[in-house]
């Protein structure tokens, strides 16, 4: 394989587009655009990364985990516990969430991994479900309901960890380095791997394919950055509590996003994942957070889309031939 | 002593009226390979329609129970009627294929039912008290409250006539050679789409009903539905998927195990035992814990 630029930007048109987001994005914060828009964005780019690992999972290797919240959840505590626990700063939990989060998928692949289809859908959702439940019961560890704070960490020579602009950058800096992670992956070897075990399970081993270790390979990968995306939540949010980590709605806002930009592609979520994030704030906004009106707009977007273009809103890019 | 026999009792009460839902999706499933991740939220329309057909007119949900049954029905005939059939039509496939296309289009079926519930009626919790509500009667010294006792019975009831209802009619029949090969069954002249419509319509009676037995069980709310939808999960699994009467005895089995966990082990817990429950048996037993049955 000695081909240097990834076949999306082969054409140099793409390349530019894409180069021109990232200039755009470095530059918003001198824009003057106000905190407000700037912490929507550094959302987006928290679920941006998740939505992307959740692809690789589930649109690159065909197993859907419809709970990636399993994962987000925990790089999210992690970052509150070692703070909590171990009186560390929790910017730490940016190197224990995604660790720990990968070991549980390995962990946990185990079993889920002799289950095929829905059936595994199913018992990925059971698993979040349980954590979410240990973590509501477990008061002394977690905080219950109620939640933890996570605690302001104090500066280090010049980097103020609590400065806006600085964790807009960072998440930035995140997200264009997992973007470019999970892309090589999926454009390598072991891609292609995924791709044989989505379309055709028994073919793939048929051809010498270990399936079950390149799905737990996958999975890994998809816990590690999805970890990554949660420890930097609770860190930007200050604060973490059950639902926000474990819960229903973040699980379903990934998997919905994955499916908008197009499951079996790393960019897709690029589109979508902004795109979404910004519906929802903005019908926050207008309605009041209380009535559902995002999580109901969601819904329509998800029948819609599948309905009317099953493959996501990146091909409409494709195929506007750019 | 006592104590576990009325933990006992509660169980198999409420194992009775998961049955019912339970019952309902495992039906769906096997004829069509989807899971109806909105089936709980069918329940909880049933709910929110008798709690307001109480507050407005003042009549008893139990004797009219046909109209909540009705808009459910109603509901789960758009959903299969219109979209899930427009999608069958169009042959999309999203990721693995079929049966993950029906489920993703039916979260979002689930969340706009469960969002639109929250901005009609708003997220307050809120309680059907009829004049019976708080009458318990006692059954060889154990106090049970008389709602959970109607509730058990009409669900017990119900099920009693859909087992009838596909064991010995023609319609039932055709279900059945559906479920167990849906190619041989259109080549012996079943109409498979509308075998799938009647599906839904069943199945949605079904959930109806649950839903009008448990408004005057539980507390009513938008999100109420989720949590049926997973407990129905679980019992299809223990049931083994598609088999209708499997579910029912994995209904009482998890009603059992959730009540005598909230006693004896930890109320906080009671729902972890479902789940490890299930992922317990779809590692062991993949086929469910009542395979022979293929209702």
């Amino acid at each position: 394989m000695k081909r240097r630029i990834p076949l999306a930007f082969k054409k140099p048109k793409r390349l530019n587009i894409f180069l021109l987001i990232a200039v755009i994005l470095c530059l918003v914060p001198e824009l003057g655009v106000g905190t407000y828009v700037l912490r929507i964005l550094i959302l987006s780019l928290v679920f941006l990364i998740a939505t992307m690992a959740w692809c690789l999972i589930s649109g690159y290797t065909g197993q859907i985990n419809l709970a990636p919240t399993m994962f987000f959840g925990l790089g999210a505590y992690s970052s509150a516990l070692v703070a909590r626990h171990l009186g560390l700063s929790p910017w730490l939990g940016l190197l224990i969430g995604p660790l720990l989060a990968s070991s549980f998928a390995l962990v946990i692949g185990f079993p889920l991994f002799r289950l095929h289809g829905a059936y595994f859908a199913l018992a990925t959702l059971a698993v979040g479900e349980i954590l979410y439940y240990v973590m509501v019961n477990e008061v002394w560890f977690s905080g219950g309901t109620v939640g933890l704070q996570v605690p302001f960490s104090p500066k280090i020579l010049f980097i103020d960890f609590n400065n806006i602009y600085f964790q807009y950058y960072f998440i930035l800096v995140l997200a264009f380095l997992s973007t470019y992670i999970l892309y090589r992956i999926a454009m390598s070897r072991l891609g292609y791997y995924f791709m044989a075990i989505r379309d055709d399970e028994d073919t793939a081993m048929s051809m010498g394919i270990n399936v079950f270790k390149y799905k737990e390979v996958a999975f890994c990968v998809s816990g590690f950055f999805t970890g990554l995306a949660g420890a930097f939540y609770s860190n930007f949010l200050l604060y973490v509590e059950p639902s926000l980590a474990f819960g229903i709605t973040p699980a379903l806002t990934v998997v919905i996003m994955g499916i908008l930009g197009g499951a079996d592609t790393i960019l897709g979520a690029w589109i979508s994942a902004p795109l979404l994030t910004f519906i929802m704030e903005g019908l926050r906004l207008v309605f009041g957070a209380a009535g559902a009106y995002d999580l109901f707009t969601l819904g329509v977007l998800i029948i819609l889309i599948i309905l009317l273009l099953p493959r996501g809103l990146i091909r409409l890019v494709t195929a506007a031939k750019i | 002593m006592s104590l576990l026999f009325e933990t006992l009792i509660a169980g198999i009460m409420t194992g009775g009226i998961y049955g019912v839902i339970a019952v309902g999706l495992a039906m769906i499933f096997g004829v069509m390979r989807v899971i109806n991740f909105a089936h709980g939220d069918f329940v909880m329309v049933a709910m929110y329609v008798s709690y307001f057909l109480y507050l407005w007119f003042n009549i008893d949900p139990l004797l009219i129970i046909f109209v909540p049954i009705a808009v459910v029905a109603a509901i789960a005939f758009l959903v299969e009627g219109f979209i899930l059939r427009f999608s069958r039509l169009r042959g999309v496939f999203i990721l693995g294929g079929k049966e993950l296309t029906g489920l993703m289009i039916l979260v979002g079926i689930s969340m706009v039912l469960e969002n639109g519930a929250q901005i009609v009626w708003s997220p307050n919790y809120r309680s059907l008290v009829l004049p019976w509500s708080s009458i318990t009667i006692s059954i060889w010294g154990a106090k049970i409250s008389l709602p959970y006792v109607i509730a058990f019975i009409i669900s017990i009831l119900t099920t009693i006539l859909f087992y009838i209802f596909m064991t010995r009619t023609d319609l039932g029949r055709a279900i059945r050679a559906t479920v167990i090969n849906r190619e041989a069954a259109s080549l012996m002249g079943v109409d498979t789409d509308k075998i799938n419509l009647i599906t839904w319509i069943i199945a949605s009676v079904m959930a109806g009903v649950a839903g009008v037995v448990m408004s005057t069980l539980f507390y009513i709310y938008p999100t109420v539905g989720l949590a049926f939808t997973l407990k129905a999960f679980i019992i299809t699994i223990l049931g083994g998927m598609g088999s209708s009467i499997g579910a029912f005895f994995g209904a009482l089995l998890l009603g059992i195990a959730e009540s005598v966990g909230a006693v004896y082990i930890a109320v906080g817990y009671k729902e972890v035992i479902g789940y490890i429950i299930f992922l317990v048996v779809l590692l062991l037993k993949p086929s469910g814990l009542f395979g022979r049955f293929r209702v």
